[in-house]
């Protein structure tokens, strides 16, 4: 073996990217009645009785708007927060604690390849089957529907969305696995993750949109990374964002995945010196 | 029925030892209802910032009716929910076989076996919640009509129990029953909610065929409407319904099961 093979085998390889990405795909299409029933009913559910609850209010106070949104406005909010939610909460399965209990992270931990980004990898593999089935239910609602009043679904608006959904994944990949690694400690830690589960529905923007939030608390959640995961990106799609609020949202996101980067690192670093390979 | 009584209190004891074991879990779990609840209680709180009433009903009225379903939500994650949550897994392990030789009730003990210790501290604080909204209620409220409402909350946590396991049988034909349990959790959302902000077809279905408004809706409007009588019979009605259909399709279920990978 010469120098130069060395250095070019001491090289890190990124085949397994694709590699993983098909795998986890073909797991999800695996479960096909499982996969329609939780797109269906998660849309469904989540859409009717939010219509309901905003039809009630307004026919009771006859206003025009509610936070700024008119009553179209927020069915077009609604037709979109749940698909995102969906989409930014693909990680949560519970995949890395459960690879901790049983003791098979072991074998990750032998291949050459970083265990957190491999997760990363799967987790938008799930994200992008989020955002197909989004665009699928998006353009059967609008079609029957129509496209709500003071929507306005642009090829921009589109792009800032995407892009802005993109990097909520990330910001809930890395809150939602710092904690799942508590698992190398913690006899049961999926507690946690619905804990960060409700945190994030209701000062995400999931259940309601933050502008009907008092003013107070919406310029202290501004400066978490909260409005960013569902939210924000809801509010690009509905094309209510300037290109330059859209980057200053994409600025701060990325800001705080510094940080939550770091605390990852951090326990997945300590988490792995305390790991005993024989599961719990 | 002693028998049962005695084996329940078995169950307790060592469902108690062994909450006591994993204690880290133990507080996780109080500490995810919190949230929970007060992520519940804001919810409606930023409503009223937008609106006087809500389905004919005044904030305090709506507080009784959150109470409510944190109570309803609590006793079921207290009594229920872990027990829903094996049934599943134990179909598809085969370690159905286990309880079915027992010379018990199955479905008594698939249903009732794990008590959650750690749910328990949880619904202290939501009956504390639901005292709370009661006292804070200024209309006077009858004794009678509020141990009527207790009462029906509890009939509201088995009708709760059973439209879960009514979505869970179907795993014994088609093996898996994440799917449909991911359902039942989505339209729980109907309970969550004031039952007259629904109308039309919708609401009969959540009145009759999967009666989530029913569960904690109805209990509340019996506190504050004038004629409660139509609403008892309502509620007692679709609970023996239930029952009879759930007796139906567990037999079903027990004679397609056929033990180990089913």
């Amino acid at each position: 073996m010469t120098a130069r093979d060395a250095t070019l085998s001491d090289r890190p390889s990124y085949r397994w990217v694709p590699a993983i990405f098909s795998m986890e795909l073909r797991k999800i299409f695996s479960y096909r009645m499982d996969f329609w029933l939780q797109f269906v009913g998660g849309f469904l559910a989540q859409f009717v009785v939010s219509y309901f609850l905003w039809l009630s209010i307004f026919e009771f106070k006859q206003a025009e708007s509610v936070g700024g949104y008119s009553f179209s406005m927020l069915v077009g909010y609604y037709i979109f927060s749940p698909f995102i939610d969906r989409i930014v909460r693909a990680n949560n399965a519970f995949v890395v604690s459960q690879e901790i209990y049983d003791g098979s992270l072991s074998r990750y931990l032998l291949y050459p390849i970083n265990y957190l980004g491999l997760r990363f990898i799967a987790t938008l593999a799930h994200a992008l089957v989020g955002l197909l089935q989004m665009a699928v239910g998006v353009a059967i609602i609008f079609g029957l529907w129509g496209v709500p009043e003071g929507v306005q679904l642009t090829l921009s608006g589109i792009l800032m969305g995407t892009v802005g959904v993109t990097v909520s994944v990330l910001l809930y990949y890395l809150m939602a696995t710092s904690l799942e690694l508590a698992a190398f400690w913690a006899d049961n830690v999926w507690s946690l993750l619905v804990m960060l589960q409700f945190t994030t529905a209701f000062v995400g923007g999931s259940l309601v949109p933050l502008s009907i939030f008092p003013e107070w608390a919406q310029d202290a959640l501004a400066l978490t990374p909260f409005p960013y995961l569902i939210g924000y990106p809801v509010q690009a799609f509905l094309g209510q964002l300037s290109f330059q609020q859209w980057l200053r949202g994409i600025e701060f996101s990325l800001l705080w995945t510094l940080p939550l980067a770091l605390v990852l690192v951090i326990v997945w670093g300590r988490g792995r010196s305390s790991y005993t390979g024989v599961g719990m | 029925m002693t028998r049962y009584l005695r084996l329940y209190l078995c169950f307790l004891r060592f469902s108690f030892s062994r909450a006591m074991e994993f204690r880290v879990d133990f507080f996780f779990r109080i500490f995810m209802d919190v949230v929970f609840y007060v992520v519940n209680i804001l919810f409606f709180k930023v409503i009223f910032l937008h609106s006087d009433l809500l389905a004919g009903w005044t904030e305090p009225q709506v507080m009784i009716f959150v109470a409510g379903f944190l109570v309803i939500d609590a006793l079921n994650m207290t009594v229920f929910s872990n027990n829903s949550w094996w049934l599943p897994i134990f179909v598809n392990r085969g370690d159905l076989d286990y309880y079915l030789v027992r010379p018990v009730s199955p479905f008594f003990f698939l249903s009732f076996r794990d008590f959650a210790a750690n749910s328990f501290v949880n619904l202290i604080m939501a009956a504390g919640i639901l005292v709370w909204s009661l006292m804070s209620y200024a209309e006077p409220l009858s004794w009678s009509r509020v141990a009527t409402f207790v009462l029906l909350l509890i009939n509201g946590t088995l009708l709760y129990h059973l439209i879960n396991l009514l979505t869970l049988l179907p795993v014994f034909w088609i093996h898996s029953g994440r799917g449909l349990q991911q359902i039942f959790w989505n339209l729980s959302k109907f309970m969550e909610r004031p039952d007259r902000i629904f109308r039309g077809w919708l609401r009969m279905i959540l009145v009759t065929v999967i009666p989530f408004s029913i569960v904690a809706s109805f209990p509340a409007r019996l506190l504050f409407d004038d004629n409660p009588g139509s609403l008892i019979v309502h509620i007692l009605a679709v609970t023996v319904a239930f029952s009879l259909v759930m007796s139906v399709a567990w037999a079903l279920a027990l004679r397609a099961y056929s033990s180990a990978s089913s």
